[in-house]
């Protein structure tokens, strides 16, 4: 299966509550092709800093989680527990985050038109935004 | 939830690959560091880039050898395999990461 590039974001919310525009944003950018989100996980940190997980499926009581839950196009599961503990890395006691993977469907023609060219993809990255920062704060 | 357990996931794979494939950057937060020192200490130990290849063994069927270093998708559907092979216990912790290093190295 060919997946066109892969970004996961880990969104914390004051209150562990997931509001605002954020849902619709999201459905948007999903219907236009643009991105597609192939896994999603809710993770939790407890007071005493233990990390756990739920499947948004697992979320009834929020409907905007589980409005999400929806625009998963696989199960592909591909992140793991242990994933779950390195991401919530910055997540304080007692808090909760989304974490959502994202394939950024916009890449795909423009990969196929390398592809046709006979160009090859010398690099891709992506640059944390700290470094954006830093190196722009080098500019000024 | 047993679905998200006794396998590699995207975070941990990135942070164990960062040493070869330069994507230490992309792996965030200290724990990451501390995989990626660790992802170091045991990639230096197999090394298949010169020397004779590695010898499969019978039951160790051989990915396909690109000509070329592959494009970047083809080398993510490679690992993708290799990823299968090794949860489907066709490949050893051993093997899988001496495969992955050449695999990357191109």
């Amino acid at each position: 299966m060919a997946l066109g590039p892969i970004e996961i974001v880990v969104l914390g919310f004051p209150g562990n509550r997931f509001t605002g525009d954020i849902r619709p944003r999201i459905v948007d950018l999903v219907q236009r092709d643009i991105v597609t989100v192939i896994d999603a996980l809710f993770i939790t940190k407890g007071e005493d800093g233990a990390v756990g997980y739920l499947e948004l499926e697992q979320l009834v009581d929020d409907p905007e989680i589980s409005a999400l839950n929806g625009l998963l196009t696989s199960q592909l599961d591909l992140l793991t527990s242990e994933d779950a503990t390195e991401l919530a890395a910055n997540l304080q006691p007692g808090s909760s985050a989304l974490a959502l993977v994202f394939e950024h469907r916009w890449m795909a023609p423009v990969r196929e038109a390398i592809i046709e060219s006979g160009g090859v993809l010398l690099a891709d990255l992506h640059v944390p935004p700290e470094v954006v920062e830093s190196v722009l704060a080098a500019v000024e | 939830m047993p679905r998200r357990m006794g396998r590699p996931g995207l975070v941990g794979t990135m942070a164990r690959t960062a040493v070869i494939s330069g994507t230490a950057t992309a792996a965030s937060g200290s724990v990451a560091r501390r995989q990626h020192a660790k992802a170091q200490a045991t990639a230096q130990q197999p090394a298949p880039s010169s020397g004779p290849p590695m010898e499969p063994t019978a039951s160790v069927p051989t990915p396909p050898q690109p000509a070329a270093p592959p494009a970047p998708d083809t080398m993510l559907a490679e690992l993708e395999r290799l990823v299968e092979m090794k949860q489907q216990g066709l490949l050893t912790d051993d093997e899988f990461t001496a495969l992955k290093a050449r695999l990357i190295e191109g």
